[in-house]
Formats: C-alpha cells, sequence, structure tokens
C-alpha cells in the first residue's frame, strides 16, 4: 500500500521540525543527521497513525496527534544535547574574551549615547564638561544605569537566544551544565561579574578562576555558581569516532591555532548575515589595524624628527629654540616625505602579508622559478605604465591644449640640475612605494578577498569606495566632489586591470606612472617637497546650485577612465571569445 | 507512594534499555522508529519507549561502537530510513549483559523463595 501524504500534512511535520531543531544546540554535522533522523520518524510515526484508522492518506489531523503523544519540542531538544553534549567542545579563554570584548563595546556605545542625551538635556557643554559639572548622586545614577543595562541585555539575550552578539558573531552557546537552555536564573547568576564587573577587575579574578581552577570543564568561577557551560557548536572535538563525523585530525587539537582553525572552518561555511557580519569585521579589523599602524609610525617619525631637531639647536646654540611651531617645514621637506611615504607603504604591505599569512593561512609569495616570476612582473609592469601614459598623458595634454591650465613655472629653468635630478629619484621611490603599497593592499589583499566571497564586480566596487575613503583628506582643503568621483573610477579602472590581467604589478605600473606625473606636474602648489617640472595653474571650478563641483578636466578624466574601462572589457570579452583561454585568478 | 514506584520503574527502564535495543538489533537490523515499535509490541507495553527516547539512547550506542548506521531508502513519498545494525563488539557485550542480568534476577528469586520456605 503506497501512503500519500496531504501538502497540510508535510507542512505540519516540517512546522514541527523546526520547533524541535530550533531548539537545539549541537555540531553543525550532528544537526543535519538528527534532523533527518527526526524527520523520517515523524513520517513513520504519521504513516502507522494513519493506518490505524484505516486511511491510505496521512493529514495534518494525523501529525498533531503523534506530536500530542510526544514531550514538547524543547525537552526533545534538550534530551538530544544532553547526549550529544561530549561532542560539542566548549569555548577557551580567547573565543570568549573576544565576544566579550565585542559586547562590551556594543554596550558602551549604546550606553553612552543613552547617558550623552540624557546628560545634555540637563547639563549644556561638552560631554567631558558636563561629566564633570555632574554632582556626585548623577555619577552614582549613570553608574546604576550602566550596570542595570548591561544586566538586561546579557540576560535577555542569552536567555532568549542562547547567546549574545558577540557570542553569535564567535559562534558560541551558552548552556546549562547538562545540555539544557539555561533560564533566568543561570543567566542572571553566570552575569553577575560581566555585568557589575564592567571594565573592573572582577572580571580578569573570574576568568582567572577558569584558567586556573576550572580550566578542565572551561567554566568562570561565575559559571560555576551558575552550572553553565559556553559551547561553540561550530566546532566539533576529536573523539575516537571523529572520522564518523568527517573530522579532519588534528585540525581541532585546541591552542589558539587550532581555535583559529576552528574559527576558519566556521568562517568559511558562514552564510547569510553572518557571512556579511564577518566579512565586514575582517575588513574593519584590516583598515583599523593599517591605519594604527601609519598613525603609530608617522608619529614616531614626527616625534623623533622634533627630538633630534631640539637636540640638534640645544647642543649647537644652547637654547630652546623660540621658533614655535617645529612642525613647520617638514611636510615640504622631500627626505621627510619620502620616508614618510616609503614607511607607510611598507605598512600597507606587511599588514596584507600578516593578514594573508596568519588569518587566511594563504602563501606568500607565488610558486615557481624567480626568473620567470620576475620577467613576467616586469611586463606587467610597462603594460601598466602604458596604459596609465594613455590616461594621464591626455589628462596633462587636455589642460594645457584646452588652455584651462598654464604653466606658471618651469622646473626645468628654475632649477640646479642636480637639485632636479636628486627630486626625480626622490619622487620615484615615493611613488614606486606608494603602488606597491595601495595596490597590494587595497587591490591584492581587499579585492581578492572580497572577489572570493561575492565575485570580481562586487569587489572591485567595494574596494574601490575602501580606496577612496582614505584619499578625502579632513585636515587639507577639501577638492571638489568631482575629483573624488573621478578617483572612485580610476579605482575601478585598476581594479578592473587586475581582474583581467590577474597581475599586480600591472595595477603597480599603472598607480606608480599616474602618481609620478601628478607629482611632476602639479597643479597650484609643489606637492610633498617635490620639484615640479611643470607648475600649471589651477583650473576654474564649475559651479552647479553654488557648489563648486570641479572642473572641466574631471569631467575629461571620467570619460577617459570609462574609454579605458570600456576598452578593457570588449579585450576581455574577445579574448575569452577568440582564445577560451580561463582566466587568470 | 505512587511517584516513588514511578521513579524507581524510570531508573529500571533506564538500565534496561540498552539490554532491550541490542537483543532486538541482534535479531535484525531495524530502523529508529521500527526499533520502538519492536520494542513496545515484543514486552507488551512495559517499555513504552518514545522515539524521541529512542534516539538519543542509540545514539549513545553508536558512539560506544555498539552498533552502527546507514542510510537506506524507504518506499515512494517517505524520506530514507536510518538503520541500524550490532557490531561484534555489541554481540559481545549483550552475552555479557544477557548472563549478568540472569544472575541478577535467579539472585532475586532465590532471595524471595527462601523468605517463602
Amino acid at each position: 500500500m503506497i501512503t500519500e501524504f496531504t501538502k497540510d500534512a508535510r507542512q505540519a511535520i516540517e512546522d514541527r521540525l523546526k520547533g524541535i531543531m530550533g531548539r537545539m544546540t549541537l555540531a553543525k554535522k550532528d544537526m543535519a543527521e538528527v534532523e533527518k533522523e527526526l524527520r523520517s520518524s515523524l513520517y513513520e510515526q504519521a504513516e502507522s497513525a494513519a493506518t490505524e484508522r484505516g486511511s491510505a492518506t496521512v493529514t495534518a489531523e494525523d501529525v498533531e496527534k503523534v506530536c500530542a503523544e510526544e514531550r514538547p519540542p524543547g525537552e526533545i531538544a534538550s534530551c538530544y544535547i544532553k547526549t550529544y553534549l561530549p561532542n560539542l567542545e566548549r569555548a577557551g579563554f580567547w573565543p570568549k574574551a573576544v565576544a566579550y570584548a565585542i559586547d562590551s563595546a556594543i554596550l558602551l556605545a549604546l550606553q553612552l549615547i543613552c547617558i550623552y542625551v540624557a546628560l545634555k538635556l540637563i547639563y549644556p557643554g561638552t560631554f567631558v564638561e558636563s561629566l564633570t559639572d555632574a554632582a556626585p548622586f548623577v555619577v552614582t545614577l549613570i553608574r546604576a544605569f550602566m550596570a542595570v543595562t548591561a544586566f538586561c541585555y546579557f540576560i535577555f539575550l542569552e536567555v532568549r537566544f542562547g547567546k549574545t552578539v558577540g557570542k553569535h558573531l564567535l559562534g558560541l552557546t551558552v548552556l546549562k551544565a547538562d545540555g539544557a537552555r539555561i533560564g533566568y536564573r543561570e543567566a542572571f547568576l553566570r552575569n553577575i561579574t560581566p555585568a557589575l564587573g564592567f571594565y573592573q577587575v572582577y572580571v580578569i579574578l573570574d576568568a582567572l578562576a577558569m584558567l586556573v581552577f576550572f580550566n578542565h570543564d572551561r567554566q568562570r568561577a561565575f559559571d560555576r555558581v551558575a552550572s553553565t557551560i559556553v559551547v561553540c557548536p561550530g566546532s566539533h572535538k576529536q573523539l575516537n569516532n571523529g572520522e564518523r563525523y568527517g573530522i579532519k585530525t588534528n585540525a581541532y587539537l585546541g591552542g589558539i591555532g587550532g581555535r583559529l582553525a576552528a574559527f576558519r572552518a566556521m568562517a568559511a561555511e558562514a552564510t547569510g548575515l553572518r557571512k556579511h557580519l564577518l566579512v565586514a569585521g575582517k575588513i574593519a579589523l584590516l583598515m583599523f589595524t593599517v591605519l594604527a599602524a601609519i598613525l603609530i609610525i608617522v608619529m614616531g617619525l614626527f616625534i623623533g624628527t622634533i627630538f633630534i631637531y631640539l637636540t640638534y639647536a640645544i647642543v649647537t646654540t644652547g637654547t630652546i629654540p623660540a621658533d614655535g611651531d617645529p612642525f613647520s617645514g617638514l611636510e615640504t621637506n622631500l627626505w621627510f616625505s619620502t620616508i614618510v611615504t616609503v614607511l607607510q607603504n611598507i605598512v600597507f604591505v606587511t599588514v596584507a602579508a600578516i593578514f594573508l599569512a596568519v588569518v587566511d593561512k594563504k602563501p606568500l609569495l607565488p610558486g615557481g622559478p624567480m626568473g620567470r616570476i620576475l620577467g613576467q612582473a616586469a611586463r606587467w609592469f610597462a603594460l601598466g605604465v602604458l596604459l596609465d601614459s594613455a590616461v594621464i598623458l591626455s589628462y596633462v595634454a587636455f589642460v594645457l591644449v584646452t588652455g584651462l591650465s598654464a604653466v606658471q613655472a618651469n622646473g626645468l629653468w628654475t632649477y640646479a640640475t642636480d637639485t632636479l635630478v636628486f627630486s626625480i629619484v626622490m619622487t620615484v621611490v615615493m611613488t614606486l612605494s606608494i603602488g606597491i603599497g595601495e595596490e597590494v593592499f587595497f587591490r591584492k589583499y581587499i579585492q581578492g578577498y572580497l572577489s572570493e566571497k561575492y565575485g570580481i564586480a562586487i569587489a572591485i566596487v567595494v574596494a574601490s569606495i575602501l580606496f577612496t575613503i582614505p584619499h578625502i583628506d579632513p585636515f587639507t582643503t577639501m577638492e571638489a566632489p568631482l575629483a573624488y568621483f573621478g578617483l572612485f573610477i580610476w579605482s575601478l579602472a585598476v581594479g578592473y586591470i587586475y581582474a583581467v590581467t590577474g597581475s599586480i604589478w600591472a595595477c603597480i605600473g599603472f598607480h606608480f606612472f599616474e602618481d609620478l606625473v601628478l607629482f611632476s606636474f602639479p597643479a597650484k602648489e609643489a606637492l610633498f617637497g617635490v620639484k615640479p617640472i611643470l607648475l600649471l595653474s589651477g583650473t576654474e571650478d564649475i559651479v552647479l546650485f553654488n557648489v563648486a563641483v570641479g572642473g572641466p578636466e574631471d569631467v575629461f578624466n571620467i570619460i577617459v577612465l570609462l574609454a579605458l574601462l570600456a576598452g578593457l572589457y570588449l579585450y576581455n570579452k574577445n579574448r575569452r571569445m577568440v582564445l577560451k583561454r580561463p582566466e587568470t585568478a | 507512594m505512587q511517584s516513588e514506584l514511578d521513579k524507581w520503574i524510570k531508573e529500571l527502564r533506564k538500565g534496561s534499555t540498552k539490554l532491550a535495543m541490542l537483543t532486538l538489533l541482534e535479531e535484525r537490523d531495524m530502523y529508529g522508529y521500527e526499533l520502538t515499535k519492536e520494542l513496545n509490541t515484543q514486552t507488551d507495553d512495559v517499555f513504552e519507549l518514545l522515539d524521541s527516547n529512542a534516539y538519543p539512547a542509540l545514539h549513545l550506542l553508536e558512539s560506544a561502537e555498539l552498533i552502527k548506521s546507514y542510510w537506506k531508502d524507504a518506499g515512494p513519498g517517505m524520506p530514507p530510513r536510518k538503520y541500524y545494525s550490532i557490531t561484534p563488539e555489541g554481540r559481545a557485550l549483550l552475552e555479557e549483559m544477557k548472563k549478568e542480568w540472569k544472575k541478577h534476577s535467579e539472585a532475586m528469586e532465590k532471595m524471595w523463595n527462601n523468605r517463602k520456605g
């Protein structure tokens, strides 16, 4: 006899399954297996219920009857979790600490916004002023507010979802020690230190208790009190029957390396919102690391230079120089700007290399004979220079030929030959380092990483946005919007060159030559202490609705770049059609 | 009184479910639902095992390598079934368990008979 299932019956079975699986926290592999098993069981039970009443059609009522005889979904789920508990890996110190740091940041941001708004209403002035003006009881009130909101945040999220935002991002879940979901009692007890010990020593003591006393169970002291555990269902614990779960041996042996591997595996499998959040988080971390490193190094160089300058002045004159601003003149000192630029781009390359090697565990350099690699690199570099010369030289020619810009000064007549040669050498060093640094960072790493995740189109656009933003310099006068838009289009073109040629050296050549020409033929004033070959006068901006949007040369530049993009697109299309060669990655 | 008895019966079942499952699987391979149904009918509902109880118990047996599982297609319109089969280790343990069980129940009988006599 063939049994039929009505659509409603199938739906009822899936609803029931969803109810049970939604309350389950198991290793991913186990989840799939359990779901399959439970589905099969529900179908069998429903079928036999229908057979019992002499029908060959299983209806939703049969499914409901079966469900009524069984226990509620939560109990079934916790029964499973209990048996599978040994398969779940306990979260260690680092994932927990990172999750807590993320939660603290979110919480603090929310709290500060509330406090700021509330204080603004009572006390005028800046945030710091109003904080210092605030009466002592207000400070107590603020502390109480922070503790209460922290409690609410942790307790509500952990009871409702079994995890906080930080734990979710790191793939952690809080459970009772026997595997059941935690209730308000457990959530309250285990969060006494995280909520009250905000920025205080108790949290550290609590975590230390875990490392010293309860490291076997990976419980903090207050986890012990609440009898709760934190697990990471994304990774599997190495078991004697590990192969059955398809676990690679050695992958999850613990330690920071093991956890990173587990995190990497989790990130690789992530889908939907979690995938986007992880990608965004990684890019944010990357940008932050680069920014911090550059600031520290450049600041260090500034302070070092000033220190040497002052020491020199004191030693030679015996007094502290009274000419005030020791920073003045540095930005037009060619030595200084070359060193800063080279250091900055060493940071770009180093950070990209660290991320590639440590975070992604990928090889740093391509394999193969060195001579061939260098030869290819040189050819791609030359091609990049050639492509860019069409763009940038036509740009310079455009402003001169149309008379939009005139030659203000000719460096060839103004400067002595040795001064000019020195300037050109330094400019080449500077622009070559910019080409290498920015292209390796924005194109090779960011665009390469994003194209693995989302494909080439999205990768080029996002990498170009990330490339354009740091070029908007808030410290000097803002350039016209069209100039920034032009830079964005320029970045798209370079990104597309990378996608088409597959060689970062083509992008480096392109970028290097662009900056070399821009530095050598600047408009209005010399840049970074470079002695210009030709100093051009600026052009008049077009004014639309009282906003200076940019000059005609910006429009021309964008048109040329769009033409280049179109040309590259057609070339790539034809090449693939004629040669049918797989695109180099 | 009733709840004390319930508690004791629960413990008794917990201890004997493993033995009953291995006994059934010794005969032939079965899928989860078939196993619980057989268990209930063959023991006249003494066991009254729910499906949701049986699967975790089977999983524990499997991770102890006493039984193995494999997926097999069921009839049309039905999802595939997960069949369980006993391993040589499971068989060996079952023999030992049976011996122990008999020893215990005989000892009990003997105690009660002695009282009567």
